[in-house]
């Protein structure tokens, strides 16, 4: 079975289905388009978007991890973040926890990967691989990382994703789960191998406190009153029924279930570009930052389908520099769009604080 | 988009429209209409999609969801007797044509969109919306079972 077999295992396009396509484009009215919906960029980049609050001072941009994911947080994401935190090398490369978010939900870390002899071993950021000069032979490395603890579950870091920095790659991993503790021991795994085998490992070994914060803002999302909670996204119709939005001054989160009118055909994207930190936006390709924890599709009584999806979102609520300044429920909105589509379809939606 | 352009691009897609209704759809019939329905929702709906770039996939979704329909409305129909597969074509042997009708159907939509349409697994994951990892996992099972249909027709 070659891939050839396969490719020609369906036979040629028969006449009839050739004819039915130029029939019906033949048939088509040559009608102009209609008026595109249009949203904003502040919609196109967020699911829930909080217009009311107008934007004051907020930086934060100094830190690796929120550049990379683009992320403007509130100004008590500062507190939230650590730096410098662990280190480790053997003869070839030096490998640094250098900065790590932890907001009591999620945690991003972001760890560096020097080559010690950058002029023979260049580090390429794609898939993160080690290029070996003379011979230009791909050699991939391999991270695994693993919580002493169960605060953060069994899986560890997941959602390794990579960026070049010079002689340098800069790897940014993510996990994300229910309200955690305080305290994250963890070793992460740097496995690579040089030209001949065996792999080589690097274990990079951490415990720390890292402070989460305590100020977590809860919503329920329900459909505004007099709104029709209805969406239409490819053909298929879905209903709000309810959901719940959090954030922290780092990162948001959300939790949606819709009622189908019928089988959903494939899951989509409700969070694409805002959980995928909007980088996808620029690179129009899927990223592994993305972040979409649970999506599923179910049939709860017969014939009445669900969708519910739970995931993370940046912290795109403008800060006023008020802590106290609480979202306006009648501006906010939700989005929800299609990566392969980049269908958009909104809907007004209120936050009611959970408190 | 006009309908030029619109028309060009379609028939630059035909073979690979027709593969996919084809894996998803047993009757000739149902893929005509399928197809059929598809265009004439695209063409309409053209307004929707932001970016030409993803007119291959965005198309090919909505073939995707037409079969689906189809599927669906004939479940609700079924015959007396179940149908009998389709033949294989003529201008091919029949083993590996029904090894991969035979696959799941998640399976066998990786299948024809990777070996048949052409497309990487992140434009399949597009097309389908489900993670890149998820694509190749079940390009891996489908390989696996095709080997084994096959190998057990021997």
């Amino acid at each position: 079975m070659t891939e050839h077999d396969i490719r020609t295992a369906f036979g040629e396009t028969p006449a009839a289905f050739r004819d039915q396509v130029e029939l019906t484009l033949t048939e088509l009215e040559d009608t102009p388009m209609k008026k595109r919906y249009k949203l904003s960029t502040m919609l196109l980049a967020a699911m829930i978007a909080v217009l009311a609050l107008a934007g004051a001072g907020i930086a934060a941009t100094q830190w690796k991890t929120f550049s990379f994911l683009q992320i403007t947080p509130l100004e008590g994401a500062d507190s939230l973040i650590s730096t410098n935190l662990a280190s480790t090398e053997d003869e070839y490369i030096r490998f640094d926890f250098e900065e790590a978010i932890f907001d009591g939900e999620g945690l991003i870390a972001q760890f560096r990967i020097t080559p010690k002899q950058p002029d023979i071993y260049n580090l390429s950021a794609d898939s993160c691989s080690l290029i070996f000069n003379e011979d230009n032979s791909y050699i991939s490395c391999f991270f695994t990382s693993n919580f002493e603890n169960s605060v953060l579950g069994a899986d560890g870091l997941d959602s390794w994703t990579f960026e070049s920095a010079g002689d340098s790659i800069i790897a940014y991993a993510s996990h994300f789960g229910p309200p955690i503790d305080t305290s994250i021991q963890m070793d992460v795994q740097l496995s690579y191998c040089m030209p001949e085998p065996p792999y080589r490992t690097l274990t990079l070994d951490f415990t720390a406190e890292l402070s989460a914060t305590t100020d977590l803002h809860r919503y329920t999302i329900a459909a505004e009153p007099d709104e029709q909670p209805h969406i239409s996204l490819d053909d298929q119709e879905f209903e709000l029924i309810e959901g719940s939005f959090a954030y922290t001054d780092a990162f948001g989160y959300y939790e949606l279930k819709l009622h189908c009118a019928d089988e959903p055909a494939a899951l989509f994207d409700f969070s694409d570009p805002i959980s995928g930190f909007e980088l996808s936006r620029h690179t129009n390709e899927p990223l592994s930052m993305r972040r979409s924890l649970t999506s599923q599709q179910y049939l709860e009584d017969e014939g009445v389908w669900f969708y519910y999806e739970k995931g993370i979102m940046q912290p795109f609520i403008p800060s006023t520099g008020d802590e106290a300044a609480a979202p306006v429920a009648e501006d906010a909105r939700l989005n929800i769009c299609s990566k392969a589509f980049d269908i958009f379809e909104s809907i007004p939606v209120q936050l009611i604080p959970a408190d | 988009m006009d309908k030029q352009e619109f028309t060009l691009r379609v028939r630059g897609l035909t073979d690979r429209l027709y593969r996919i209704a084809y894996g998803q759809l047993r009757e000739p019939q149902d893929r005509l209409d399928a197809v059929q329905n598809a265009l004439l929702k695209a063409w309409s709906s053209r307004h929707t999609l932001r970016r030409a770039e993803y007119f291959d996939t965005w198309l090919i979704r909505i073939l995707i969801n037409e079969c689906h329909d189809l599927q669906r409305a004939q479940k609700r129909t079924l015959p007396m007797d179940p149908l009998p597969e389709p033949p294989a074509p003529a201008d091919h042997t029949g083993e590996l044509h029904d090894a991969i009708l035979l696959l799941p159907e998640k399976q066998r939509i990786c299948i024809i969109l990777h070996y048949m349409a052409g497309y990487r697994t992140s434009e399949i994951a597009r097309i389908l919306r489900i993670p890149d990892e998820t694509v190749r996992s079940r390009l891996k099972r489908a390989r696996a079972a095709l080997k084994h249909l096959l190998t057990e027709d021997q």
